[in-house]
């Protein structure tokens, strides 16, 4: 059952071992990072506890969850959703609430480099799996802990989900319309939370490839959020000005904005940044004779008269199919491009030709399609593989790695530890 | 500096937008020596970017480029002109870089001579990394971009504003992230991808190129609902993106994000609103009924939230059970206990911008430290790099400032 791995030659992380610990989605990407980069990434899961995510299926537009009951590996490994963010691992089913599961996976982190948890804090310690316990098995170990508001502090025990974070990080709040609400930011808060711990994980690596110490890694969301307003927090500090919300409207140029045309929620971003930008987007919208008049002939009277640019530009592209547009705009040099919805990303011939996408072979899904990492190298290949189905690894682990005979297996299997 | 996890990695610098430049300060954060090379002509342009102490533009005091900017060392080069070609050259080698990070736009790519082929001839142990709008290849690849179109081409314009904004503005344009952090996570994606060619370099001994493309960073966060297209032909939108029960509600002073996700977060919601009459009511009280009164029940909840501080409702669910956060503003996060107990703003003092307190860094390393220094003044290390490592002539330095080279 197990999935063919495209070893390449000459991976990044080649002798890397990983154990991934974590559910949803930020933990699962910061591994998967890991695991396309060539580490040998081994997710611990159970048939008890699954990652949620592979209870998640598409059911005509909506979602809908495996019940909990009795289901087998098979039927908790066909989710896309859980594909997208577990490729290239393996699987193991160990039930870490049993004693003896707990312990097989101490037994597995102390032939392993870097251990990835995204539990509440105390729950890894509970379980006998803390980084002090951990250490003791592997001195050089690598443990991230990724959590809502870190490992430490008055609020660490909080729950958390992506749009929690994105608003106690301070990127909600400034995100809407100058003159609506703040706006919920979902998944791609999880999978950026994700990134910043694969960077800690990665330096941490490098860091140990030069001393051949290990460390402990305590990786707060609220903050990693936080660092990407960094600009918003010294303006604070400056000038005790609490930043607002701005629309898609920048704090010099205009025009910059979405702009309306034809068919049904289709919207072309466009800016001008240059008197030469404006000069050319005038030439392609045909020079009106409003783009000559006085309110609009220096870049800091269209910045003041921005909503009435903004109102004579989308009369005009309103009239305009966005991808059409947006090919006229970038040949006269104006930067510009249609709002892209998933399918216009997947259709884009542009990103089909970089090899944004990766075709992949699920072993009960079939041929699946999953968003590739953003990183293009010269040298050294990626390896995408299908997520594992659950416990498809089992006899790797436990023979290969744990040397257990298969009448210790079978007993473990019986007494519930494993699965 | 030694126990810093990237103490004696070398990194240059050659930035002119936001993404490169937080990928060069990620790293310098991490304890990386980074040397910044900016044009003789004014800087980096993020130096003329706000905001500014009191609005008074000034090269040195820049939030945009303090922030961006931490750690490093500032040199002026002008590399498009042959003395800038032939200092640059001996820089490389002079300084040992292990990285070179650019985002280069494509009519300076084709201007400057030295593409990656000739950079590496320099040195062939120096990962270079390139990050921009579209990525190098691909019929894209030279459009134009400013951070606004990069994001709408990255697929989560296309998902903003959802649920609660989506309700109330069905007729309004698609929404990017506010300021410039849709530039940032791909200086961070940049980050990774440098950080895995610079560990394998040090096993191969070879360095190699590494091409970004902001447009695919941006996709790849967003990659569950962009994936429901090709495997569900499902295409995720702004009008999709409903929750069942809670989301953003309006509160006395502010805004919360109440997310009961989970039965068990239900009843603490319920516990912490004090048990209304309503919640005990048969369509509230079952989960898979609640679902389907999902509208209702956020619509009651709001009601009560109405009468309560965010900060109250934060403590005051949190503490039972449910998860929720305060939609904080830049002043909230200055008076978050959770952060200051957590030392996440750190002093840093500046000579030009004073002292002001800066975010440090998301992760803490139990073995290592990450020290966030000030930004460096424009061309602050031209005298220790261009005489104290390149070995130049106090008197060429003149001639070469006199050029406009430095």
């Amino acid at each position: 059952m197990s999935n063919e791995r495209q070893s390449g030659q000459g991976q990044f992380l080649s002798g890397v071992r990983v154990i991934d610990f974590s559910h949803l989605y930020a933990g699962p990407y910061c591994a998967m990072m890991l695991a396309v980069l060539g580490a040998e990434v081994i997710k611990v899961e159970s048939l008890r506890h699954p990652d949620m995510m592979r209870r998640r299926m598409p059911s005509g537009g909506h979602v809908k969850w495996v019940m909990s009951g009795d289901w087998t590996p098979e039927d908790l490994s066909r989710s896309f959703y859980f594909d997208a963010d577990n490729l290239s691992k393996r699987s193991v089913a160990i039930n870490l609430a049993h004693k003896q599961g707990a312990e097989l996976a101490r037994r597995l982190v102390a032939v392993s480099d870097v251990v990835v948890s995204a539990f509440r804090p105390g729950v890894m310690e509970k379980l006998g799996l803390g980084y002090g316990a951990l250490k003791a098995l592997r001195e050089d170990l690598i443990m991230v802990a990724i959590s809502g508001m870190g490992q430490r502090g008055p609020e660490a025990q909080y729950a958390s989900y992506a749009s929690i974070f994105a608003a106690l990080g301070g990127l909600s709040y400034i995100t809407g319309y100058k003159d609506g609400i703040p706006t919920e930011i979902r998944a791609s808060m999880d999978h950026t939370v994700g990134t910043t711990a694969a960077l800690a994980v990665m330096a941490a690596l490098c860091y140990r490839q030069r001393t051949g110490n290990g460390q402990f890694i305590d990786l707060s969301s609220q903050e990693s959020i936080a660092v990407l307003i960094g600009d918003v927090l010294l303006d604070y500090g400056m000038n005790r000005r609490v930043a607002q919300r701005q629309g898609n409207d920048d704090a010099g140029w205009a025009p910059h904005g979405c702009y309306r045309c034809t068919g049904e929620n289709r919207w072309i971003a466009l800016a001008a940044t240059t008197e030469g930008e404006w000069r050319s987007l005038c030439q392609v919208m045909g020079n009106p004779a409003w783009s000559a008049e006085e309110r609009f002939s220096s870049a800091l009277r269209r910045w003041q008269r921005r909503r009435e640019l903004d109102d004579l530009i989308e009369q005009w592209t309103s009239q305009w199919d966005d991808g059409e547009l947006a090919v006229r705009l970038q040949g006269a040099g104006v930067p510009a491009t249609p709002v892209m919805s998933s399918k216009d990303l997947f259709e884009h011939s542009h990103l089909q030709e970089r090899g944004a996408w990766v075709s992949l072979r699920h072993p009960l899904l079939g041929g699946l399609h999953q968003v590739g990492l953003p990183w293009k190298f010269s040298r050294t290949a990626l390896t995408y593989a299908a997520s594992p189905v659950l416990g498809a690894d089992d006899e790797y682990v436990f023979r290969e790695l744990l040397g257990l005979s298969s009448a210790e297996e079978r007993a473990l299997r019986e007494q519930g530890a494993i699965r | 500096m030694a126990f810093s996890p990237l103490a004696g990695t070398k990194v240059l610098e050659m930035a002119s937008g936001v993404a490169a430049s937080y990928c060069g300060k990620l790293l310098s954060d991490l304890g990386a020596d980074v040397v910044k090379i900016e044009s003789p002509a004014g800087g980096d342009p993020a130096r003329s970017r706000g905001p500014f102490p009191d609005d008074v533009p000034h090269p040195e005091r820049s939030a945009s480029f303090l922030y961006l900017n931490t750690g490093k060392k500032s040199i002026t080069l002008d590399i498009y002109s042959s003395d800038g070609e032939i200092l640059f050259a001996d820089l490389v080698r002079a300084f040992g870089a292990d990285l070179l990070i650019e985002d280069f736009l494509p009519e300076q790519r084709q201007a400057l001579a030295w593409k990656y082929e000739r950079v590496t001839s320099l040195r062939r142990k120096m990962v270079m990394v390139s990050i921009t709008p579209f990525g190098l290849t691909g019929p894209c690849s030279n459009y134009k971009a400013v951070p606004l179109t990069t994001f709408h081409a990255g697929g989560e314009g296309y998902l903003l504003p959802g649920s609660e904004g989506w309700r109330l503005y069905p007729d309004r344009e698609p929404l990017k992230w506010g300021g410039i952090a849709s530039e940032m996570v791909c200086g961070l994606s940049a980050a990774v991808g440098a950080l895995a060619a610079l560990f394998e370099q040090r096993v191969s001994g070879r360095g190699q190129h590494l091409d970004v493309s902001k447009q695919e960073a941006l996709f790849s966060l967003n990659r569950i609902e962009m994936s429901r297209y090709p495997n569900e032909q499902f295409i995720e939108s702004r009008a999709t993106r409903n929750l069942p029960v809670g989301g953003l509600v309006e509160c006395k002073n502010g805004f919360v994000v109440i997310m009961p996700l989970e039965p068990h977060m239900w009843d603490a919601l319920v516990e912490a609103m004090g048990r209304p009459a309503w919640t005990q009511e048969e369509i509230f009280r079952d989960p898979t009924s609640l679902l389907s009164h999902g509208e209702e029940a956020t619509a009651m909840v709001a009601g009560w939230a109405k009468e309560h501080t965010k900060e109250e409702i934060y403590h005051n669910l949190q503490r039972n059970g449910c998860a929720v956060g305060i939609v904080s503003s830049a002043a909230d996060l200055f008076a978050s206990e959770q952060l200051g107990s957590r030392n996440f703003f750190i002093p840093v003092d500046h000579p030009l911008a004073g002292l002001l307190e800066y975010p440090s860094v998301p992760y803490r390393f139990s073995d290592t430290e990450c020290e966030v220094r000030r930004a460096p003044l424009l061309g602050e290390h031209n005298q220790e790099i261009y005489v104290g490592l390149m070995g130049i002539a106090p008197a060429d330095c003149v001639r070469l400032r006199t050029l406009g080279v430095i």
